[in-house]
């Protein structure tokens, strides 16, 4: 259970999904050419015959920029909103494409299958869209917590009291990393909940999360430092784009055709660190249950989906409120071949 | 004389030179004619924010009129209620004090003249500007005895005047900070017959109106203030003497001469930093907290003295102040007053983003544009802060860089000469009034773009029309015959015609009223266009031309052996437009593709002009304007074509609005 070796293992498997991957980050980048050559069109029916753009080649010209902007804004307007509405339609796709991700490294020894993503992104589109909803509102509820409480203890709940902008600086110090540290755990908690959510076929979004969160705290060292390696690995794939863009620059077409497939990588690449923190905490699941549960574990090996067999014990009819949904179905049945069960039992944690 | 004696003498001495410290004028004669001279002495209560005061005013009279009534400004009145002219001009200026304390007001308790007859009972208000008769900030005041040309009056007057909350330029905030200016009643200008355009001897004493300032006679001010001790103070003019009292305040005197105001500030947490620019003593009074804008505020303010003596005219006065207001009273920033102003309270801010520069530089300028040359600022608000926003941009531009003196910040650049173009360029009715607009008359909050960056806009242009060397001989010209005194706007175009008539003759007609009646008077805009080229490659055969003989012959116009014409290859048509409705003589430059340039020049006039040329190459562009000389085009982008366009910089931002858009999308699930 080494993070480091667990990080590895989700870069891994991640690669090995590499057609998911990339079929993700062609989603992404599609969608950004949609407003790119809108842009691209107006900027060149508009100015593109002055002499005054070349002015925009060797860096910004606040100028040429603003009487651009003057002059036409009306027609940029209207790409601006469109990048309003496909921001947030976006965010709802990738919720609903989530399923398929987590399910995907989840069968990983099984390969990728755009048939089993596809039924995932649709089987557990809401049970993520709650687990969505409960990371947004955790979130809020700790930068209102910690930023109320900054406001309430340092100026009295009002800006009247205000006395010196030192303040911000002096409570920052301390409320910022709070707030970062609050945060990033809480996000990771988010992705064991998903791994929870898919490997155990859970319902109860809020239950799995503070299972999730109990299983991150006793492992909090492991589970933290293989998520910070992740956003080390991303801070450090922008600390290279930002060292080697200047050297390259945009000032002729071969450096801006460069630049582009610079930037192409790194958002490639930033893409798949949010895929290997997935991949990492599937692996680390594996690893968590291998270590709670090894007299039931009944194949221990890389890369195989463990799973924690229900106990052959005579069981209560399923309560009608236990579950969300108890209707015996194809992925039960499933199940039930796969366990060798005969007695036919909705799929239930203890 | 025994040792003990001298001893006494130099021990006196010693002692003398700690209680007073005075700065003596640099000059003998007197600057300007002290019309308004004021001793004031004044106590600050900072539990009850009031100052309890009296004044002696001593006027003088240098009309030719019989004076019998004088006019104030009791500026604190507009703090009173909503009521005010001031405060009905409404929220721009923030949150309205919620208890009776966050308000301000002026009562004259008594009024004597010298021959001890009491005024007090016919003072009365007057609403000369706006017919608001709740507004109580002028009052005109009968005179028992009439005051003759060329005689001085003296008037006691026993004041009361309450601060208000900050909430614009005067006031106090909590018990740390005061910052005291229009305190104290101010007397009016009068002025006579054919000053100022003045049809009849009149009284200039306008309401205080939210969109304009003030305006007020030279003078001299003697001013004693008590406060507790414990507070640092400073004020207008040079520090005089500082004594200790037994109740625990103590009783500071300043003296301000040829001065058109007084202002002082006052607070316990003030760090003073000294400094001196040639024998100019520079004092900042600095809040611990901004303290790492030292530097900034010091070097730009040396920066403005450096530029301003080179290029306008000589800094009289021995100080100058800086005040960093607390952000709690930011209200109070960003305003100048005689050799002293305040500047912006900014927090860690980043050494690109120059902000306290920008404001400190401007205030400066007012020290030339508003106190110097005292023109009036509630009528023809453009004079000074136009002409100080325009040597603001040249100074910034100068030092800072023309492309980056406002920010520079991980390759975002702004110039503030730049900045200031785009805040009259982008408005969304440039029409909207006119520069010589009084101050009340604008009713729709574009007055600042309108009086500070257009009217420097039109002067960059001018600038650049007439010549930096010419610009800056209209400038020292106009200051040096008008400092001290009080200018208007026809004065200043006299000058501006009277100088570039002498060094350019008639290049710009007989004088430049055709450009000032479209910039300051009219509201024009300017705009000019290529609206296209087209090369005609000439292969097409024409028809029947005659040969060196005479006979006529069909030919292909290539084909010009033995005939009279020599064909050009191409016939090209430039076609230029006057979109707007400001006319100004332009040059064009029309480029060959052999490399080769021609200039050409058009008086701008019509609507549509048209250049054609018959050559052997086509034309690669067409610029209107190639040495932007006219600023004041809305669009610069527009004047200017070329038949080769280079893709490259489209490709360059469209990959960067790709790389952002990515980014965008891909932060929507940075925590999920």
């Amino acid at each position: 259970m080494n993070p480091i070796t667990v990080f590895l293992k989700g870069i891994g498997h991640t690669f090995r999904l590499f057609w998911m991957w990339l079929l993700l980050f062609l989603l992404i980048f599609v969608l950004g050419l949609t407003v790119a050559i809108p842009f691209a069109e107006v900027m060149q029916d508009s100015i593109g015959n002055s002499l005054e753009i070349s002015k925009l080649l060797p860096a910004y010209d606040h100028t040429v920029w603003s009487d651009f902007m003057n002059a036409h804004g009306d027609k940029i307007s209207g790409i601006v909103n469109q990048v309003r509405w496909m921001v947030p339609v976006f965010l709802l796709a990738y919720i609903f494409l989530n399923g398929g991700i987590v399910k995907s490294f989840v069968t990983i020894s099984e390969g990728f299958s755009g048939q089993r993503f596809m039924a995932a992104c649709t089987q557990y589109f809401w049970r993520f869209f709650r687990l969505f909803a409960w990371l947004m509102l955790f979130q809020g509820i700790i930068a209102v917590l910690l930023y109320g409480g900054a406001f309430l203890v340092g100026l009295g709940g009002d800006f009247g009291n205000l006395r010196s902008e030192a303040i911000f600086t002096d409570m920052g110090k301390f409320i910022l990393p709070i707030h970062l540290f609050l945060a990033i755990f809480i996000a990771m908690v988010g992705d064991y909940t998903k791994i929870r959510l898919v490997k155990e076929n859970k319902y109860i979004v809020i239950f799995e999360f503070v299972h999730s969160m109990g299983m991150c705290l006793r492992y909090f060292f492991r589970t933290y430092f293989a998520y910070l390696l992740d956003i080390s690995l991303l801070v450090g794939v922008y600390a290279l784009y930002l060292f080697l863009a200047p050297m390259i620059g945009m000032t002729g077409k071969t450096a801006i055709l460069i630049m582009l497939m610079v930037q192409t990588l790194v958002m490639f690449f930033r893409l798949g660190t949010r895929l290997f923190a997935i991949g990492s905490a599937n692996v680390m699941y594996d690893a968590i249950q291998q270590k709670e549960n090894p007299q039931i574990i009944n194949e221990v090996q890389e890369g195989a989906q463990t799973i924690v067999p229900t106990p052959i014990v005579a069981q209560e009819e399923p309560q009608a409120d236990a579950v969300d949904n108890d209707e015996f179905d194809e992925e039960d049945q499933e199940h039930n071949e796969r366990e060798h069960i005969t007695d036919w039992t909705p799929y239930q944690d203890k | 004389m025994s040792m003990s004696r001298y001893f006494l003498v130099g021990l006196f001495f010693i002692a003398s030179l700690s209680v007073t410290y005075a700065q003596k004028a640099k000059w003998d004669t007197n600057l300007s004619t002290r019309i308004a001279n004021y001793d004031i002495s004044v106590t600050l209560d900072t539990a009850a924010k009031t100052l309890t005061g009296n004044e002696l005013l001593t006027w003088y009279n240098d009309s030719p009129d019989v004076i019998e009534e004088l006019r104030f400004h009791l500026y604190l009145n507009a703090y009173k209620n909503t009521e005010s002219t001031f405060l009905r001009g409404g929220s721009r200026f923030g949150r309205l004090p919620e208890d009776e304390l966050g308000w301000g007001w002026m009562d004259i308790v008594k009024m004597e003249d010298e021959y001890g007859n009491d005024l007090t009972s016919g003072i009365e208000f007057i609403h000369p500007t706006d017919d608001n008769e709740k507004d109580q900030t002028v009052i005109r005041v009968p005179l028992r005895k009439p005051v003759k040309p060329g005689e001085t009056a003296k008037f006691d007057i026993d004041f009361v005047s309450k601060l208000p909350r900050i909430i614009a330029r005067t006031g106090f905030e909590g018990e740390h900070y005061y910052f005291v200016v229009q305190w104290f009643p101010k007397l009016g200008v009068y002025e006579a017959k054919g000053e100022r355009g003045a049809k009849e001897g009149r009284w200039n004493c306008h309401q205080f109106i939210p969109t304009t300032e003030f305006y007020a006679d030279f003078g001299v001010y003697n001013v004693e203030i008590t406060l507790p001790s414990g507070y640092v103070v400073g004020a207008s003019g040079v520090f005089q003497e500082e004594r200790k009292n037994r109740n625990g305040t103590k009783t500071i005197r300043y003296i301000a001469e040829d001065v058109i105001d007084f202002a002082w500030t006052a607070s316990r947490d003030f760090e003073v930093i000294k400094d001196k620019w040639k024998e100019v003593d520079i004092r900042l009074l600095i809040q611990p907290e901004h303290r790492d804008n030292a530097e900034k505020y010091l070097q730009s303010t040396k920066y403005a003295f450096e530029y301003l003596n080179e290029h306008v005219g000589e800094y009289p006065y021995t100080t100058f102040t800086i005040v960093d207001p607390p952000i709690y009273g930011v209200a109070s920033s960003g305003m100048e007053y005689p050799t002293l102003v305040t500047g912006l309270p900014a927090f860690t801010i980043h050494d690109g983003v120059r902000q306290v520069e920008m404001v400190t530089i401007h205030e400066f300028v007012h020290q030339y544009f508003m106190q110097m040359v005292a023109s009036n600022e509630q009528e023809e608000v453009w004079l000074d802060e136009g002409f100080t926003t325009y040597y603001e941009n040249r100074i910034a531009d100068h030092y800072y860089g023309e492309k980056s003196s406002e920010v520079s910040v991980g390759g975002y650049n702004r110039g503030d000469g730049e900045v200031s173009r785009l805040s009259y360029t982008g408005m969304s009715n440039p029409r909207v009034a006119p520069c010589a607009t009084p101050g009340w008359e604008f009713k729709v909050g574009n007055e600042r773009t309108i009086m500070y960056h257009k009217t420097a806009l039109w002067m960059k242009t001018l600038e650049r029309m007439v010549g930096i060397e010419t610009m800056d001989n209209i400038m020292k010209t106009y200051f040096e015959r008008w400092k001290f005194k009080h200018p208007t706007g026809t004065d200043f175009i006299a000058v501006a015609n009277e100088v570039v008539t002498r060094e350019h003759g008639n290049k710009f007609g007989s004088d430049l009223n055709w450009f000032f009646d479209q910039v300051i008077y009219g509201t024009q805009v300017c705009d000019y266009k290529v609206r296209s080229i087209n090369n005609r490659k000439q292969t097409d055969a024409i028809g029947i031309f005659e040969n060196t003989n005479g006979d006529k012959r069909w030919r292909d116009r290539r084909d010009e052996e033995g005939y009279n014409e020599k064909i050009a290859d191409y016939r090209s048509r430039v076609l230029l437009e006057r979109v707007g409705d400001l006319v100004m003589p332009v040059e064009v430059l029309v480029r060959f593709e052999d490399g080769k340039e021609v200039l050409e020049s058009w008086d701008g006039e019509a609507r549509n002009y048209e250049l054609i040329y018959e050559r052997p190459e086509k034309i690669v562009s067409v610029h209107i304007d190639p040495k932007q000389k006219l600023l004041m085009d809305i669009d610069l982008n527009n004047n200017s074509l070329t038949t080769e366009p280079d893709d490259a910089p489209v490709v360059k931002w469209a990959s960067k609005v790709l790389f952002w858009m990515q980014n965008a999308l891909q932060s929507t699930f940075f925590f999920f």
